[in-house]
């Protein structure tokens, strides 16, 4: 098993905690309309609320999303030498790789188990996959695993 | 890579997805979870059978669980030489790399973002760990890269 650099595996991990609220804040407000798609009531949080959420709601939001964040980047390191492709086609492969097992597998049970509206539920597979995309990109253009502690 | 070890495997995940499912989904065990409210998010739950949903819903149901399964296998085989250990310790290894990606973001979002109950979600978060170790070890004991695959498999 090949070491990791955890420098970059942590530095990878913080930079898409921070895209991810960019890219995904962004465009849940962007198409903030989706929300409004019957039924609505299955919805906690809605952009329409923006931050007024309880501050318990926003630390485990921050907490959760940091750990995640940075266990994906570990997750990346381990299995880099594995993925197709080299540098930024490592990350995308490795963001549709993680798109298929995450994302879709949730959205299909959703469809399947839960009264969710179809027109939001398309929204957002299409909305995880750009988001993995540009996760994948970054997570691969800060690791390099050539450069071991 | 082995292609007919992937799709012996993935098919071998999609039978035990269903032979386990009862285990996690019937209203003897475990039904209570879709009880806790708000109850109205449900479009199935455990005390309805699966026969009585619509038929598209259940084609739909069985092919993208197949295409899922087969997929994990997939990725098994793409990441095989990536993963640490041999056998059914790999494929453990393999459950617990992708269960943060299958399971730990998906019930974040429905914690952070929909009305479903917390010990919903905690239950499907432990629930869908147990799943996919089985389906780890079921993909590290079926895989195996071709040199290693057994003389009387030939095309494997």
């Amino acid at each position: 098993m090949k070491s990791i650099n955890v420098t970059k595996s942590l530095l990878a991990g913080l930079a898409i905690f921070f895209i991810s609220f960019l890219v995904g804040g962004g465009s849940y407000f962007l198409f903030g309309w989706v929300f409004d798609l019957e039924p609505s009531a299955i919805w906690k949080w809605t952009p329409a609320q923006g931050f007024d959420m309880p501050a318990q709601w926003w630390v485990i939001l921050f907490l959760l999303n940091i750990i995640l964040a940075i266990a994906f980047a570990f997750i990346y390191a381990l299995v880099e030498k594995g993925l197709p492709g080299k540098g930024i086609q490592k990350g995308l492969g490795f963001g549709i790789i993680v798109w298929i097992v995450g994302p879709i597998p949730a959205l299909v049970t959703m469809y399947l188990m839960m009264n969710i509206a179809t027109g939001a539920l398309i929204y957002f597979t299409l909305q995880s996959l750009f988001e993995w995309l540009i996760y994948g990109a970054v997570i691969s253009l800060i690791y390099k695993a050539e450069n071991k502690l | 890579m082995n292609v007919k070890r992937i799709i012996i495997a993935g098919l071998a995940v999609n039978v035990i997805s269903f032979l386990i499912f009862p285990l996690f989904f019937s209203t003897s065990l475990f039904g209570w979870v879709f009880d806790l409210e708000p109850t109205n998010i449900w479009k199935w739950t455990p005390q309805m059978s699966l026969t009585s949903m619509p038929t598209g819903w259940l084609i739909f149901l069985f092919l993208v669980n197949t295409a899922l399964a087969v997929f994990i296998a997939f990725l098994y085989a793409i990441l095989f030489k990536a993963i640490p250990g041999t056998g059914i310790k790999k494929g453990l290894v393999f459950g617990l790399l992708i269960y943060p990606m299958s399971v730990l973001i998906p019930m974040f979002s429905w914690y952070v973002m929909m009305n479903v109950a917390g010990q919903a979600v905690l239950y499907f978060t432990l629930e869908q760990l147990i799943e996919i170790l089985v389906y780890g070890a079921v993909i590290g004991v079926i895989y195996k890269e071709k040199e290693f695959a057994a003389p009387s498999i030939n095309s494997g």
